[in-house]
């Protein structure tokens, strides 16, 4: 089923053209990354989605049902990417609340439960009035999570937190996906991108201008491994023929006695490699595989 | 439901309400008291109810500025610092819209019962119909501050603009009711002219109000968060 699916959706402030007609679908239980530079569109794109934004065309629907509609309001869970709260107010308190608004009842300690997870447990009857920004960054993905909406959309979650705060949420962000919810982010980086999404879509000048897995798009920016690998000294009686096979896989290939470095098309390549080796009695110590980052996929264009 | 709580206790948080809660009850208590003298002062047409009469005047002349000055904020201010974008994720801009309005109004009505519980300690007779028409008033000047908080995006301008208003109000209301000039017309808008006599009129009130809460309906729904 489409969770999220969209139809030619444009925003316009003023007379600029924001977002410029975006198709796109997102299955149940993908966590679907969106990656552009400042300023392509991507948070208006997001707000549109979440009902903080109206349209100016297009339409879409969320969990099968056309939004905006109350009912679907429940059953997501929003981090904008602008957090401010109520300074006067504890963590506790706004969980409540929130959760109340969005028709839910939640005890003191399913807050605490929720705050655990996002690293606040210590701060949870500070005023939020005091916190810093990464703590309300925090409790914004808290309170984006308290109701445990089936969908979840988080503008930047991991930006502006430190080096471990940013690994919990990712740890959080895969827990969630274990538990079958479906999670739309951005994000600047790349890493986590990698790390966390099956698919991604690259939004450029309010447009989608790349979207595919992880996979597909690097395929399809480079086609080529470059390969490394360090093995055992080839037995002499047939390090002819060795070397002949695979000079026969690829024509690109550098030579030392306990390292080989190759250039395949194809991962296949790799496992016959392993076989050969096998066979030939030559041990593999390592194989390195140097594929395009995601940098590259993303620079390029 | 959740907002209309947190607005309900909100106001009741802060040290104006408190303060104006205090003058709200003060003069109520000393109008029933001294009604009796001040009557042949004010010349009031009115012939039964002097006392709870008292608290409508009060609310009168000055339920505009109470109103306005502790509620000019009520959508404006989530609006421009932005929690208003949690709300809209999770509820309907009706169904917040409502709440607020809920919340503001229920702390108003209480006010005025209490208020209105203490003159009938002298007053010792109960008017349902004046009752009523007070809380008319209230109504459409909860709905109108609703509105302020939705046209004005600032709650800097709107805090201005609710104390200027909310003084003038009340005597622009008594100039236009009075004039004959060709704006007089405008009294048709105003919510004194249904309220003139001893009679059932005032029930437009309501209606008045029902048309700008549509009005701020319409324009919150517009509004970007
Ligand atoms: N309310 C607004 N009125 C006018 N222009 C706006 C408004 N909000 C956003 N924009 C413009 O829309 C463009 C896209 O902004 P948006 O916040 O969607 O970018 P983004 O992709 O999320 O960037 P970032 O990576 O910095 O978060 C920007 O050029 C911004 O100036
Ligand atoms: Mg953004």
């Amino acid at each position: 089923m489409n969770v999220i699916e969209t139809r030619d959706i444009v925003k316009r402030f003023g007379k600029v053209d924001i977002v410029k007609g975006i198709n796109l679908k997102v299955e149940e239980g993908e966590v679907f990354g969106f990656l552009g530079r400042n300023g392509a569109g991507k948070s208006t794109f997001i707000n549109i989605l979440t009902g903080i934004l109206r349209p100016t065309s297009g339409s879409f629907s969320i969990l099968g049902e056309k939004v905006p509609n109350e009912e679907v309001k429940k059953r997501i869970g929003v981090l904008p990417d602008y957090t401010a709260f109520y300074h006067h107010m504890n963590a506790i308190a706004h969980l409540k609340y929130f959760a109340n608004i969005s028709g839910k009842k939640v005890t003191t300690a399913e807050c605490l439960r929720v705050l655990k997870w996002v690293g606040l447990g210590l701060d949870a009857n500070k005023r939020v009035g005091k916190y810093s920004f990464g703590m309300k960054k925090k409790l914004g993905i808290a309170q984006a999570i308290i109701h445990d909406p089936e969908v979840l959309f988080l503008d930047e979650p991991t930006s502006g937190l430190d080096v471990e705060s940013a690994i919990e949420i990712q740890q959080l962000i895969i827990k969630l996906k274990e538990m079958g919810k479906t999670i739309f982010l951005t994000s600047h980086n790349l890493y986590e991108v990698e790390k966390l999404c099956n698919r991604i879509g690259i939004m450029k000048d309010g447009k989608l201008q790349k979207l595919g897995t992880i996979a597909e798009l690097k395929a399809y920016y480079r086609s080529k491994l470059i390969v490394t690998m360090k093995h055992s000294i080839f037995p002499q009686d047939q390090e002819h023929t060795v070397i002949q096979w695979l000079n026969n896989m690829s024509e690109e290939i550098q030579r030392e006695d306990e390292k080989t470095i190759i250039t395949l098309e194809k991962e296949e390549q790799i496992a016959q490699i392993v076989r050969a080796f096998n066979q030939y009695k030559i041990d593999i110590f390592r194989i390195e595989v140097d594929e395009p980052s995601l940098e590259e996929v993303f620079l390029e264009g | 439901m959740a907002i209309t709580k947190k607005e309900f206790f909100q106001l009741f948080k802060s040290v104006k309400s408190i303060i104006m809660i205090v003058v709200l009850l003060v003069s109520s208590y000393y109008f029933a008291k001294y009604t009796e003298q001040l009557v042949p002062i004010l010349e009031l047409e009115q012939t039964s109810s002097w006392y709870a009469g008292g608290l409508l005047i009060i609310l009168l002349l000055f339920g505009p500025l109470f109103v306005m000055s502790l509620s000019h904020d009520v959508l404006n201010r989530e609006l421009s610092e932005r929690t208003m974008r949690f709300l809209v994720t999770k509820t309907s801009k009706a169904n917040i819209l409502f709440g607020k309005f809920l919340g503001v109004w229920i702390f108003w009505f209480v006010c005025f019962t209490v208020c209105y519980v203490i003159t009938l300690f002298y007053s010792k007779s109960f008017d349902g119909r004046l009752f009523l028409e007070t809380v008319s008033l209230l109504t459409y000047l909860v709905v109108i501050t609703l509105l302020l908080s939705s046209v004005i995006k600032s709650p800097q301008y709107t805090m201005f603009i609710g104390v200027i208003f909310g003084m003038a109000f009340s005597i622009f209301q008594m100039v236009i009711l009075e004039s004959t000039a060709w704006y007089s017309y405008l009294k048709y808008l105003m919510p004194l002219f249904y309220m003139q006599d001893e009679d059932f009129k005032f029930l437009i009130v309501f209606l008045q109000a029902a048309v700008m809460y549509s009005m701020t309906y319409f324009i919150f729904k517009r509004t970007d968060c």
